[in-house]
């Protein structure tokens, strides 16, 4: 049954990574503006979908990410999105 | 087949567990705030319904919480579903009358064997089943343990 499910959820997994890099790209701006709480909500959000779609690191980074936002820890967020970007890269392959 | 409601702001986890829900021969509802949830419930009496935490407007917490003061949804059994796995936030939600707890992110497969044993096991219930009984049928291997 599993790898029936994961024919059938194939193609939305495949969208899922197409628009990782608009969502990633959400997260730097919100950043560049210093908006917490936003930042947060956002992150927290890819956080329960990425591992859910196949993207671990997603998840676990974007935990950290959603951490460091509660604490408006700029620097760390920045360090974190720098990793998040380059485990995107790749999954634009997909 | 159940009839599901899934109540969930975040359209990527409702797609995905829409499809892996309906994949499994169930029928699902998927609102996207809590208010539209709850029209929902009352509506089709799901068998089960799995519910957002963290929403706009209205939390998972407080759909729940109106869902208990409602003689015609109390007795439907509401899963919380949440990216905040801390003991807190599920005691909070048990508290409130919460059947159960599923974690984000989560594994499609497993979300749906989930389900399905938390249908068994309600179904099981409802056709008042003793205890004796749920033993004797956990023993067999056909029933469920809780979520």
């Amino acid at each position: 049954m599993t790898t029936e499910l994961d024919s059938v959820l194939q193609s939305l997994r495949s969208s899922y990574a197409a628009a990782l890099p608009e969502k990633i790209a959400h997260l730097r701006e919100l950043w560049a503006q210093q908006n917490a709480e936003e930042l947060r909500k956002v992150a927290h959000k890819l956080k329960g979908s990425g591992e859910s779609y196949g993207f671990p690191d997603v998840s676990s980074i974007c935990a950290l990410i959603e951490s460091a936002a509660e604490l408006s820890d700029w620097q760390v967020i920045a360090l974190r999105l720098f990793e998040l970007e380059a485990i995107i890269k790749p999954s634009r392959q997909l | 087949m159940a009839e599901i409601v899934v109540i969930e702001d975040e359209a990527d986890i409702s797609m995905l567990v829409e499809t892996t829900l309906t994949f499994g021969g169930h029928h699902v509802h998927i609102a996207a705030n809590g208010r539209e949830g709850i029209e929902l419930v009352a509506k089709h009496q799901p068998e089960l319904v799995l519910l957002d935490v963290q929403m706009p407007d209205m939390s998972g917490y407080d759909v729940l919480q109106a869902a208990r003061n409602d003689p015609k949804l109390r007795h439907i059994p509401m899963f919380l579903f949440s990216a905040n796995s801390r003991s807190e936030d599920i005691q909070r939600g048990l508290d409130l009358g919460a059947a159960g707890f599923l974690s984000k992110p989560f594994d499609p497969g497993e979300l749906l064997q989930q389900i399905n044993r938390a249908l068994e096991k309600h179904a099981a219930a409802a056709e008042g089943l003793t205890s004796e009984e749920l033993q004797t049928s956990e023993e067999s291997g056909t029933t469920v343990r809780t979520i």
